[in-house]
């Protein structure tokens, strides 16, 4: 097999330079670069928030604005969309690349509330922000990243006041799930039948079984394992150092894993004297 | 995705060792070495491969699970709240 030289590739992409940020320029800019003269889009009320959300959905310094994203409306970096695109060609470029994320999405609200009305009302108020802010996404860079990242923060300012669940406990640290784990070795491990068991469970009960898990744990769980999402993508989305998503991931799924064991105990599916699962933590 | 962080497995007990890192191998966040090191394990010690298949399985199970459809009706809702952004 011959190969044909490459086509220069540099005119074909010379109409593109001036319509994205260069990378170079937009890298490493800091959130409070001066207010460069982009086009003014008119925003929707409350769409100011959510310019401060998108704009630093996934920049490297992210954490400083997980609680107070009403600061950062004066942030306006050069990370931008093309600058010559119309508003119905925007909005027609969102609803093809973000809305195609909608079931996503709505699967992770519904993790995020346990029911279904907030979760809906949770997307929509999602997707209004983000294509908001949809001006700021850089293009080429994670979309499904960047809405979930602004489907947390909405959550986080909105919804989880609403949801009566205590605050976790920070002092999670990985040294004390490791020692749990390297002692459980033989004495938590499922034999080969029970993990049949587990298969035989029906969808409603692995929900229920997420739903019983602390909010941080269940979304950390769900992010890596419906999403499978690189734990690096995960400390971006809920703005968490690595060291806590790896420690909330093993705390999870060994409660998860524990609550699996009783429901098929309950089923009948085991017996009793079978289940070795170890205490939730 | 951020560069793994090769093992120090000297003073550890390699199924200690293969325990703690279990969820690194089975969501591939382990460098190629380290993860050669894991096979290597694995093959030949089945308590903890029958750890490693349990987690799978919890790990397929929620996948499987949570695949729910947004509504019709919630993605018209948000096609049309676009169209009154866009025009307003």
């Amino acid at each position: 097999m011959s190969y044909a030289p490459c086509p220069p590739t540099s005119t074909s992409r010379v109409e593109d330079v001036p319509l994205f940020a260069l990378p170079t320029q937009v890298t490493r800019l800091a959130p409070t670069a001066p207010t460069a003269a982009w086009p003014t889009v008119r925003l929707a009320p409350g769409a100011a928030v959510a310019q401060g959300l998108g704009s630093s959905a996934m920049s490297d310094e992210h954490s400083a604005s997980d609680e107070h994203p009403v600061d950062e409306i004066g942030d306006d970096s050069t990370e931008r969309a093309p600058q010559d695109e119309s508003a119905a060609q925007r909005a027609a470029r969102f609803e093809r690349d973000a809305l195609a994320h909608l079931d996503q999405l709505y699967s992770a609200a519904l993790r995020m509330t346990r029911n279904p009305a907030d979760a809906e009302d949770l997307v929509q108020e999602t997707f209004a922000k983000a294509f908001a802010a949809f001006h700021q996404y850089r293009p080429g860079t994670n979309l499904k990243a960047w809405l979930y990242r602004i489907l947390t923060n909405t959550f986080i300012n909105n919804y989880r006041k609403k949801q009566r669940e205590p605050q976790q406990s920070q002092a999670e640290d990985v040294e004390d799930w490791q020692i749990a784990r390297a002692a459980s070795h033989t004495s938590q491990g499922l034999r080969s039948a029970e993990v049949e068991a587990l298969d035989h469970l029906p969808d409603s009960d692995v929900k229920r079984a997420l739903a019983s898990l602390p909010e941080d744990r269940r979304m950390v769980v769900y992010y890596a394992d419906v999403e499978g999402f690189p734990y690096k993508e995960i400390a971006e989305i809920m703005g968490t150092p690595i060291g806590t998503v790896m420690s909330r991931l093993h705390r999870g799924r060994k409660q998860l894993r524990a609550l699996l064991a009783d429901y098929a105990v309950g089923r009948g599916l085991i017996t009793a004297g079978d289940a070795a699962p170890g205490g939730a933590s | 995705m951020s560069e793994p962080i090769p093992h120090d497995v000297g003073g550890q007990d390699e199924c200690e060792h293969a325990i703690i890192h279990l969820y690194e191998f089975l969501d591939s966040e382990m460098t190629a070495a380290d993860e050669q090191h894991m096979r290597d394990h694995l093959a030949h010690c089945a308590p903890c491969l029958a750890e490693l298949s349990a987690e799978e399985l919890v790990k397929r199970l929620v996948r499987r699970s949570c695949a729910e459809r947004a509504p019709e009706a919630l993605r018209l809702r948000i096609r049309t709240a676009l169209i009154v952004q866009t025009t307003d």
